[in-house]
């Protein structure tokens, strides 16, 4: 079990969840702080593979509802996104992470958060660009889920609204929506991440790398 | 004859342009031999696409030495040992290696080019079992443990891209045998196995020869590495409880540790010892089992425990009988288990189900593995108002899994 990235976002307001059918990107969200830990990848997949949490994040949390829990399966991953009044925690876990534990996760780093920064993200418009310590604790910490079941016992009000699973990135996306062309208009990917993608998904057809 | 002098004109052309090609397809090698050659700790190689190449020259910082810089040129970029080649020039560098090594194989040259030239070659294609042969040709000539500690290191490189590599995993088995073979000491580098296998099994998950490596290795070891081994990778499973492979360690070392019954005196502190051990193990598996629902690799393991555990307790109850069956006391135990696991309330997420069968199928693999137990299971179960074996079947088991067992336990209806 693995805990790849934890990261706070603020989805834009500014017609969240709708379609971005036309020209240029559309609302974005803002992301807020964010924890990474990339050790595992290649050395020289790892700024690639940074990118495309940030960008993974950005599209599953804009597109997560106040009040909405969701779990998205990307590739090997779980992206599980939890979105209270506005404030949007993501995680980014590998499969036999229990679902059960990453929400109790997610819903104590939305606490966290509040404590810490107050209502102060209400009027973030660019991405925080400072650590936030205890995100950074809490990625070490809760690589063992049984720490995040500590944290179940505690929380007795959890909040009981149904999960939604998702089998792939596309399926919570809009409609008209195409993950391939958010991924040519994204400016969180590189020009060599946008290639991995390429390679990637073509290599997936067939096992060579070559 | 005019035509023929032409086309003639035009093989000759093409022949020189094929001339130059390979002059450069050489050159290429040789710069690549010169790269390995200058660091010889490359610990990653990664093979990238031209945009992605491109883009880690700029954006570092400009104090890189000046033969990182030549190295910078090109396709080739090495540094911190870390090396990265261009995949543009990935199957033109392939046939140099692959020509190179061909043509050096049966030449009177001295062996470091054969050496050279095959390390090349199986950084770009590690399934080239005849140059893997190549290698062990050469060091088998003379025992030299440095050499052999360099092959160590090739096989590292190669899988830390490749981590599944079969033949890579090989040929270092057969290294590490050439040096026990020579050395009687092999505690240090057991030690090391381990740790590259714990990095790469981080890496890669579910990686069954990694693995296997670690497992191969137990022969090696002291009882006493075996306890350690046992001790280190306990944390390793409880973070990765669906990663059967490392479960499977844990019962190879289990295994181990039966066989390694030192004649001594102190084979009653032995026995005990392992009783112990034997019973935190289903202890901890236990407990397991209650925070993760639905793993089989988790059941699996009870499996196994289960099974050498009832067998060693009947054997201890028919040497000295008690009043209290230790037996049945573990059985009574086992099928609390099972009855909590069929009542676990339904969740969205199915895990609940999982677990279910998951238990029902460990009591009847139990039944059918140890049948001496079969009568006081079918007694237990009726005491928490389960109908027998055939309705722990009907109640937790998918349609499909149903048949099998049903004959399995020839509880199968004959009229049907």
């Amino acid at each position: 079990m693995k805990v790849t990235a934890l990261l706070v976002l603020k989805p834009s307001t500014s017609g969240a969840g709708s379609s971005s059918s036309g020209g240029g990107s559309g609302p974005e969200a803002v992301v807020l702080a964010n924890a990474t830990d990339v050790s595992h990848f290649g050395y020289f997949q790892r700024s690639a593979a940074r990118e495309f949490i940030v960008f993974v994040a950005r599209t599953v949390a804009q597109r997560t509802q106040p009040g909405q829990r969701q779990s998205v399966q990307h590739e090997e991953y779980k992206v599980h996104s939890h979105n209270r009044n506005g404030l949007c925690a993501v995680a980014f876990m590998d499969d036999h992470y229990p679902v059960r534990s990453a929400f109790s996760l997610l819903n104590k780093v939305l606490d966290e958060y509040q404590k810490d920064f107050g209502d102060s993200w209400k009027s973030a418009t660019a991405d925080g660009t400072q650590q936030w310590p205890f995100l950074t604790d809490a990625l070490t910490k809760f690589q063992d889920p049984a720490e995040a079941d500590k944290l179940m016992k505690i929380q007795r009000d959890l909040d009981e609204t149904k999960i939604i699973l998702h089998k792939t990135i596309e399926s919570v996306l809009a409609r008209g929506e195409r993950l391939d062309s958010l991924v040519e208009k994204s400016s969180d990917l590189s020009a060599a991440s946008q290639m991995f993608y390429k390679q990637a998904k073509k290599t997936n057809q067939c096992c060579t790398i070559l | 004859m005019e035509q023929g002098d032409g086309s003639a004109a035009a093989a000759a052309e093409q022949q020189a342009g094929g001339a130059e090609e390979q002059q450069l397809a050489e050159d290429l090698l040789h710069r690549f031999e010169r790269v390995l050659h200058s660091d010889p700790l490359i610990d990653e190689v990664g093979f990238l696409h031209p945009t992605q190449f491109n883009s880690l020259g700029c954006g570092q910082d400009g104090d890189s030495a000046p033969q990182a810089l030549e190295l910078q040129h090109g396709y080739f970029w090495c540094r911190d040992h870390k090396l990265a080649i261009s995949a543009e020039i990935l199957p033109k560098l392939y046939r140099a290696a692959r020509d190179a090594y061909y043509s050096s194989r049966n030449a009177p040259l001295p062996a470091t080019h054969l050496m050279s030239h095959t390390k090349a070659l199986l950084i770009l294609c590690p399934d080239m079992l005849t140059a893997w042969n190549s290698r062990k040709m050469v060091l088998l000539e003379k025992y030299d443990f440095t050499k052999l500690k360099d092959e160590l290191q090739l096989c590292a490189l190669i899988l830390s891209y490749s981590p599944k590599n079969e033949s890579t995993w090989s040929h270092r088995r057969w290294v590490l045998k050439q040096v026990a073979e020579q050395h009687q000491d092999m505690a240090e580098l057991v030690e090391k196995e381990s740790v590259l296998v714990k990095e790469i099994a981080e890496r890669s998950k579910m990686n069954y020869r990694a693995w296997r490596h670690r497992c191969w290795l137990i022969p090696y070891m002291t009882r006493k590495q075996v306890l350690d081994e046992l001790k280190k990778s306990t944390r390793w499973s409880e973070l990765h409880v669906a990663d059967n492979c490392c479960f499977h360690y844990r019962r190879s070392l289990l295994l181990a540790l039966l066989d390694i019954r030192e004649n001594r005196e102190d084979s009653l502190s032995w026995e005990s010892e392992t009783y112990l051990l034997w019973k935190e193990e289903l202890r901890w598996n236990e407990m397991l089992i209650r925070c993760y629902q639905g793993r089989e690799s988790l059941w699996n393991h009870r499996r196994f425990l289960s099974q050498w555990w009832i067998q060693q307790l009947l054997a201890v109850e028919k040497t000295c009988p008690s009043m209290t069956s230790q037996v049945d006391l573990f059985i009574i135990q086992e099928i609390g288990l099972l009855s909590e696991c069929l009542n676990d309330p339904v969740d969205e997420f199915e895990e609940s189900h999982v677990q279910a069968e998951l238990s029902a199928l460990y009591i009847l693999w139990i039944s059918k593995q140890v049948p001496a137990v079969k009568g006081k299971l079918e007694e237990r179960l009726h005491s928490v108002s389960i109908m027998g074996l055939k309705d722990v079947l009907v109640r937790a088991c998918r349609p499909e899994k149903m048949r099998p067992w049903m004959n399995l336990l020839g509880l199968a209806d004959p009229s049907q």
